[in-house]
């Protein structure tokens, strides 16, 4: 079948004769090309499975836009932040209706540790970020950058873990109070969130071991970065709001 | 300088805004002894200007489809203005 052929060569990064090439994703093929689309090297021929070195001939116009990782993954990140949304909004609800409980509440909590938390996700970031640009270049320390993610999502668990032993040791469980049952629901599932974010990242520093800038590897290594960022990004808002606002 | 470097290059500078405006926040936050209405509208807006800038040039969303990156700009939005809605109104 041209179709299946066409793929496997593809993904063993031979040549393949123009008479039969045609773009892997008509859809996004030829997204970062000059002029009009052609389908014939929309593979071949995008960006994605080149080094930032590629001939000038080829170079990309910079006002190009595409979508970063998969589509159908924006789909899952803009649901899971809505629900995150929702969570939000129900901290300052119940800030408002109990705002006594809340900041007494708050005071048992270790925000040093958050903030070193914190941290440890804007590092992992950092390391994503460097990560995937690695990978576009076939860089060979790709998976160095993803696997050091790791370790800093292994460290935030770590953090978290303490935090919740400090808690529950000094008489704070979800059961305590509604700040309480709150903050242990929503950052316990923000920490399920943040180990699949370790599992991917796992995952990325594995398949990275070896330089390849294909075309489903950069998708691959995207839309794990994405779903690494979207995990930060909403400890950015959920640290403030339990920790900070009172 | 090639694209992707200056790409790289925003990229760090934006992570270093949001380590600065985390140590801001909490700095701010931290040093509260008596609950305080401005800090908590700081702490709000930073967040949510935080999640803007992680969307944009992390995610990568300046330079996606104008539907997902208006889909970003209005959740960092929404989320700002609900948060000081239901933060002043409840």
């Amino acid at each position: 079948m041209p179709g299946h052929e066409t793929r496997d060569e593809e993904r063993d990064g031979t040549q393949i004769p123009a008479a039969i090439r045609r773009p892997a994703f008509p859809d996004r093929g030829g997204l970062r090309q000059a002029g009009p689309r052609v389908g014939v090297d929309a593979v071949t021929a995008s960006p994605l499975a080149r080094p930032e070195h590629s001939s000038p001939r080829t170079a990309t116009p910079a006002r190009e836009r595409r979508i970063p990782g998969e589509a159908g993954l924006w789909v899952f990140i803009l649901g899971d932040m809505t629900v995150f949304g929702v969570f939000f909004g129900t901290i300052l609800v119940m800030r408002g209706q109990q705002p006594e409980l809340f900041r007494a509440s708050q005071h048992a909590l270790h925000p040093a540790l958050a903030l070193i938390n914190t941290v440890l996700l804007l590092a992992g970031s950092l390391l994503v970020i460097r990560g995937v640009a690695r990978v576009r270049a076939s860089s060979p320390v790709a998976s160095h950058f993803f696997l050091a993610t790791l370790v800093c999502a292994l460290g935030f668990a770590a953090i978290k873990s303490i935090e919740y032993y400090l808690l529950v040791r000094d008489g704070h469980t979800p059961g305590t109070n509604d700040f309480f049952m709150f903050y242990f629901a929503f950052t316990g599932i923000h920490l399920a969130h943040l180990l699949i974010g370790a599992m991917l990242n796992a995952i990325l520093a594995v398949v990275t071991r070896h330089p390849e800038a294909s075309t489903g590897r950069i998708r691959l290594v995207e839309a794990g970065g994405c779903y690494w960022h979207m995990v930060d990004g909403l400890w950015l808002l959920l640290f403030p709001l339990l920790y900070l606002v009172r | 300088m090639t694209k992707r470097s200056t790409l790289r290059d925003t990229q760090l500078i934006v992570w270093m805004i949001l380590l600065t405006a985390t140590m801001v926040s909490a700095g701010l936050g931290f040093e509260q002894s008596q609950p305080s209405t401005l800090v908590g509208i700081i702490v709000i807006a930073i967040g949510c200007i935080k999640l803007r800038l992680v969307a944009i040039h992390f995610m990568e969303l300046g330079g996606a489809p104008l539907g997902l990156r208006l889909a970003a700009e209005a959740y960092s939005a929404i989320m700002l203005i609900t948060l000081l809605v239901l933060y002043f109104a409840v």
